[in-house]
């Protein structure tokens, strides 16, 4: 039967109701900020506790070294995410991305400046695609993305011509596992600086608010005379161009561009910006939170692997994991909407 | 005689009680009406006599025998039936689908469904509402009032054609997308149900239509049974006593005063846009067809007509969410051109009716749905030249929209937690900071109680004063010429009157002639 | 630079001027220009993976061999997916193509795409894994070859040198880790056996810590990284393919260890990285296993095939052992077989039909014994488990035998002539 299955608000009482509800909003509001906190500490604590070398100051400087590009990718997509639509081309940009700067370092002796200034821009047209075909093709994000993923991964094929490439220059290394900070490499510290920017972007400026807005209500926000296409555009730019920050920093941490370098990360930045407590529905959420996501699924994946815990019992754990961080942190009454 | 009854009924959300220690009876051929303020309890009552929610104590009987439904088809099939307020259609399923959704079995035939059956009867079922609706169409083809139509045909008329019995139909405020001449035709259904046996439940904000059906009203306040009796023991007055405990100020003195003539602010001329739907593109029948008109500075204007009649589209024209086929407008004598968001620069504001779809995002907070349409720079805006929002200000222009409108929330809270009347205000605050030219307001006070309404009202007159003119369109009759300074009429998307409501007073059989045509005018009163 | 680049610079020259080629090199061995080509052609097909390495050196090189033999060329990727290559097969061979080289996954797609190329009239050559004990010969006529690197020799020799210069290094007591593959995959379980069989001969080494890399680099790095915090850092560190060991090599740059002094490291396939880090000091040893042997031989397998010569039951499924490479060699390596513009074989010395008495393998290629082979895998034989008839009856009557003593003998232009300057294609 077509009804309302749930009850509405005018159920419960104006001023009294109001009240009540404001309370269970802000309650649900802390447990997506506080149990991927909480779910983070005890991860921590228990691997902490079974195995010592998890808490070494080397294997903390690993996880950092490991989360920086999953935290770089996953910022940027998480204002797609936002927005209500979604990222599926995230890690065929960020392979793209290392491809064209092993080429460009290798092949073409361009310095590592002038390189991540290209990736930046590939980044901006991989991210201008997608908007185009979203906004102005009216192709739902899904499909746009998954196919134009699929494009950037063919061109990657053709760049690299389906072989890894050396870049045979120690200077880039040191770009992404230098420390200008003792036991924090660069890496890491580039992506926390741009979580930060973008944390307080997502809040405090009129693109984040926006963005927030369109993925509330897209009719709304277009109503309210919000220029629609061209934030959702900015959002798609946003999250390919730094797609292409985290590939040049892949690169950059293994020397080398190989096809398969960005396999994972699409699952990953999806995972860890849902677990961070962004609704995949639009409008909840925010580039503050995936912080958390990237950090649990990093300790996860890295703890696992510490603890010697067996490859196939990994795989399960993993999801468990994700789906309980999911299910207590996101907005509960989203979950009865159809999720995009 | 049989009878619906609860008994000591209360229903508690965790610590909230919605409803507690309620009476109430509805026996077979009668109608009792339900009032109450926004949040009185109302749609709660309902959903548990139908079988969508459980009471946390007390007793649900029908002739004595408990009531034990899991859900609402359950509830179908002990004969309790009901009209949701908002209609919960499918919008990608095609229209008969939706109307006969979770009684397929019915139309099984060799374990397929029979769909020129369901077609049949779906037709048979539109054509009894007088509906001019295509079954086999898509629903989301169809706009609100038309689905909302849809839903009380569907309410109204499926227990018989599915040879359900129809012991108790629950009208939950029904009317609140309707015209005129649809709620006549639903209060006679209701009527003619009452007749035929069914015992009637009727929730509605409108007093005329309680007074006009209702053998028995009953108040809430509070999730309390406040008042009980025969209609004949009501007047307005006291219902309005009742269901806000305080007296509400007369509508009546709300009426706008006579105002001088300021120079024109908005000219609209020969306004033309055509039916876009491919099928009927050889027809090329004009949605609104050439209208003009002319609104002065501080000027409030109502437009009145049935649905169809083109005053939304007219509305949508202006504000530049729909796309002129012919004719132009002109603000302040400069041509007002371009999108919706070039015609707010130039100090348009659109409130549109549907608020949970159009109006605002109920996910976000009050201070962020107050500044929405204004996140741009410069005077009016939140942020500043490089897109740094202005949170301080933001706070400032969202505690002054609270203290002036009254609106009972906090900035930070979500919308979506708000009240109907709060919630409009909300969407009207959004607007009314940026001091716009002109507003434009589909149904300011749809799905609004009674205390909000007059506020509302208040509002808007103020917000003339300080010279915004006012278009709006409204179904509400009362409110169209309690509020306006000036009453335009359209009909099949012509302007068919132009009527001045400050030199003689409008009546609403006069609006109503206008709105339907003479000769149909006869026949219904 | 990656190693097709320098190696075959002009793929796409040769892609357009195919045919003709093919015509000009077939020519000669007619005897005359004016006879008629006795040899008969069709359209060869690979089905590979385009995103690797080592596949696409087979490709290059299959495609050139292709070009010598004046075979067609047409190429799908199946990513690694048996059943995708199976539709891939389908499709090609109702297109009316015959010859097919693949590079099976797990060995799944094997025995029906034979079967489908039997009632057609095609052939099947697969370099890539096989289902544990199962025989080409099973699979009817079609499947001409089942070819294989002989890895459990390979690999064992690659870890023994690193682990010897380990002992001379650091003495007896040596901690290793070891960067496995996907978990459960026949090759994995092969080159581990290898890795344990080599540990085993020195009895104060150990494997302390082992996680999977996938065989790629990404994996291997971060696999590297959460060992070496577990365990501290080690004396060596194996590495399951060249790929993984690249991420090893990342991995401790990243920490700021330095391979080839306080870390060994080997690994085994021969990547272009891998042999220049040989070259420089960073890896120890690995094993050659020449992707371009592969291609090339495969080609020379199917064209015989399509011209009537018959393989006997041992001739079925053979192998090579590559060369062991370490700084003292790896310039010769680099020289013949990747900074060479040439085919670094001969693919008309390879084809029976075309060179007759004077074939050469151009490699230690040896048939396999299927007891010897997948034993080494460990993998246990299923009950009950016979080889095919023809393959018992071949050992029973010396046919095996003779057959590995035929290539051997047959065998001259070796796999460590680095002077050979290649084969002009």
């Amino acid at each position: 039967m077509a009804h309302k299955q749930t009850t509405t608000l005018d159920d419960f009482g104006a001023a009294p109701a109001a009240d009540k509800r404001f309370r269970f909003v802000i309650s649900r509001e802390q447990r997506a900020t506080w149990l991927p906190l909480v779910a983070l500490a005890v991860l921590i604590g228990y691997f902490a506790f079974k195995q010592h070398a998890f808490v070494s100051g080397l294997n903390i400087t690993v996880m950092g070294a490991q989360a920086g590009p999953l935290l770089l990718i996953s910022l940027g997509a998480t204002f797609v995410v936002l927005m209500g639509s979604i990222d599926l081309s995230v890690a065929a940009v960020a392979t793209l991305s290392a491809a064209l700067g092993a080429v460009l370092l290798q092949t073409f002796g361009m310095s590592p400046g002038l390189a991540f200034v290209a990736t930046l821009v590939l980044g901006a047209v991989c991210g201008l695609v997608n908007a185009l075909l979203s906004t102005v093709l009216r192709v739902p994000s899904f499909i746009a993305t998954l196919a134009s993923g699929s494009v950037f991964t063919g061109v990657m094929l053709h760049v690299l011509d389906g072989s890894a490439l050396l870049v045979d220059n120690d200077a880039i290394s040191e770009i992404a596992n230098g420390q200008i900070i003792p036991m924090i490499p660069n890496v890491l510290l580039l992506a926390v600086l741009a979580w930060g920017a973008l944390a307080v972007a997502n809040s405090h400026s009129r693109f984040g608010r926006y963005i927030v807005a369109i993925g509330g209500g897209e009719r709304v926000a277009q109503l309210s005379g919000i220029a629609v296409t061209r934030y959702k555009t900015y959002a798609f730019m946003l999250s390919s161009v730094f797609a292409a920050i985290g590939g040049y920093f892949l690169l950059a941490r293994l020397g080398s561009a190989t096809p398969s370098l960005g396999d994972g990360y699409l699952l990953d930045s999806i995972a860890a910006i849902v677990v961070g407590g962004t609704s995949l529905s639009g409008g909840v959420g925010g580039a503050s939170r995936t912080i958390l996501g990237v950090a649990l699924i990093t300790v996860l994946s890295n703890g696992l692997n510490v603890c010697g815990v067996s490859p196939f019992t990994q795989e399960i754990v993993k999801g468990v994991v994700i789906v309980i961080a999911v299910l207590t942190t996101i907005d509960r009454v989203s979950l009865q909407q159809i999720v995009k | 005689m049989s009878e619906l009854s609860v008994k000591g009924l209360t229903f508690a959300f965790s610590s909230f009680v919605a409803l507690k220690n309620v009476d109430l009876s509805i026996r077979s051929g009668e109608i009792v009406g339900i009032i109450g303020e926004n949040g009185a309890g109302k749609s709660t009552l309902l959903n548990i006599l139908s079988g969508t929610l459980h009471a946390t104590s007390g007793s649900v009987t029908v002739d004595g025998e408990a009531l034990a439904v899991k859900n609402y088809n359950e509830a179908n099939l002990k004969g309790i039936w009901r009209i949701f307020q908002d209609p919960a259609t499918i919008p990608n399923l095609r229209v008969y689908e939706n109307l006969f959704l979770g009684h397929e079995s019915k139309f099984l035939r060799f374990g397929l469904l029979n769909k020129s059956a369901m077609i049949q009867l779906a037709r048979k079922l539109v054509a009894d509402m007088q509906l001019r609706v295509d079954v086999r169409d898509v629903m989301h083809k169809y706009d609100f009032p038309t689905r909302q139509a849809l839903e009380v045909g569907k309410a109204t008329l499926l227990p018989s054609i599915l040879g359900l019995s129809s012991g108790y139909v629950l009208f939950d405020e029904p009317t609140t997308g309707l015209t005129r001449s649809e709620v006549t035709l639903l209060l006679s259904r209701m009527r003619q149900l009452k007749a035929s046996g069914a015992g009637v439940a009727f929730v509605s904000h409108r007093l005329q239509e309680l007074f006009d059906v209702c053998d028995r009203i009953v108040v809430l306040k509070d999730g309390h049974v406040v008042g009980a009796g025969a209609t004949a023991e009501f007047d307005e007055d006291k219902l309005h006593r009742m269901m806000v405990g305080r007296d509400v100020q007369n509508l009546a003195e709300v009426k706008p005063r006579a105002r001088s003539d300021a120079p024109p602010r908005l000219v609209a001329k020969d306004l033309t846009i055509y039916a876009t739907a491919a099928k009927d593109a050889h027809i090329r029948r004009a949605e609104v067809d050439h209208v003009s008109l002319e609104i002065g500075t501080g000027e409030i204007v109502g437009i009145g007509g049935l649905l169809g009649s083109g005053k939304n589209h007219l509305l949508r024209l202006i504000a530049g969410d729909m796309r002129a086929s012919g004719g132009g407008v002109t603000l302040d004598g400069r041509p007002l051109l371009g999108s919706l968001k070039a015609r707010k620069d130039l100090g348009i504001a659109f409130v549109p009716s549907d608020r949970g779809r159009e109006a605002i995002v109920g996910a976000l907070s009050v201070a962020s749905n107050i500044s929405l349409a204004s996140g741009h720079s410069g005077a009016l805006g939140f942020s500043n030249r490089i897109g740094i929002w202005r949170g301080r200000h933001e706070q400032a222009v969202t505690k002054a929209m609270i203290k002036e409108l009254a609106i009972k929330a906090s900035p930070e809270q979500t919308v979506g937690s708000l009240s109907g009347g709060n919630q409009q205000k909300v969407a009207l605050a959004k607007w009314i900071h940026r001091d716009p030219r002109v507003m434009l307001i589909e149904n300011p006070t749809a799905g609004v109680d009674v205390g909000a309404k007059v506020e509302i009202y208040r509002h808007l007159l103020a917000l003339a004063a300080r010279g915004t003119s006012i278009l709006y369109v409204t179904d509400d009759l009362p409110e169209l010429i309690r509020l306006s300074d000036r009453v335009l009429i359209m009909r099949d998307g012509g302007l068919v009157a132009n009527l001045d409501n400050r030199s003689h007073a409008l009546n609403e059989h006069e609006l109503v002639a206008l709105m339907i045509g003479r000769s149909q005018a006869q026949s219904l009163h | 630079m990656s190693l097709d680049k320098k190696d075959f610079p002009r793929r796409t020259l040769l892609k357009a001027a195919g045919g003709g080629v093919a015509a000009a090199v077939a020519t000669p061995f007619l005897g005359g220009p004016t006879m008629a080509d006795p040899y008969k052609t069709a359209t060869f097909h690979q089905l590979l993976l385009l995103s690797n390495e080592w596949c696409t050196i087979i490709n290059d090189a299959a495609h050139r061999a292709a070009d010598v033999l004046g075979l067609s060329y047409k190429a799908t990727t199946f990513n690694l997916n048996d059943s995708i290559a199976l539709t891939q097969a389908q499709a090609a061979a109702a297109a009316g193509e015959r010859l097919f080289l693949t590079n099976s996954a797990d060995g799944s797609s094997l025995r029906p795409i034979s079967q489908m190329l039997g009632t057609v009239g095609g052939y099947l050559v697969n370099v890539g894994s096989n289902l544990p004990w199962s025989s080409p010969i099973e699979d009817g006529p079609a499947f001409t070859q089942g070819f294989i690197a002989r890895e459990n020799i390979g690999f064992y020799n690659s870890v023994k040198c690193m682990l010897n210069q380990a002992v001379k290094k650091f003495g007896p007591n040596l901690k290793i880790l070891h960067i496995t593959a996907a978990k459960g995959a026949f090759v994995d379980n092969l080159r581990s056996n290898a890795v344990h069989h080599a540990v085993s001969e020195f009895p104060g080494a150990k494997i302390v810590g082992s996680l999977p890399g996938n065989w790629n680099a990404e994996d291997g790095q971060k696999a590297t990284e959460d060992l070496i915090s577990r365990y501290g850092i080690p004396n060596c560190i194996v590495a399951q393919n060249d790929g993984e060991l690249t991420g090893v090599l990342a991995a401790l740059r990243g920490l700021g260890i330095r391979a080839g002094d306080q870390v060994l490291t080997c690994g085994i396939d021969g990547s272009t990285d891998i042999l220049r880090a040989i070259k420089s000091g960073k890896v120890e040893a690995t094993c050659f296993q020449s992707p371009a042997y592969h291609g090339i031989q495969a080609t020379a397998r199917l064209f015989d095939a399509l011209n009537g010569y018959k393989p006997s039951a041992p001739e079925r499924f053979v192998g090579f052992t590559g060369v062991l490479v370490t700084k003292a060699n790896v310039d010769g390596v680099l020289k013949r077989y990747v900074d060479n513009k040439n085919l670094p074989f001969d693919p008309k010395l390879l084809s029976h039909v075309i060179s007759g008495d004077k074939w050469d393998p151009q490699a230690p290629l040896v048939p396999i014994k299927y007891e010897d082979y997948y034993a080494s895998a460990g993998i246990a034989k299923p009950a009950g488990w016979q080889p095919p008839a023809a393959y018992a009856q071949s050992i029973q009557d010396g046919e095996f035998d003779k057959v590995t003593q035929r290539y051997q003998a047959a065998y001259k232009l070796s796999l460590e002539d680095f002077d050979y300057p290649g084969f002009k294609g």
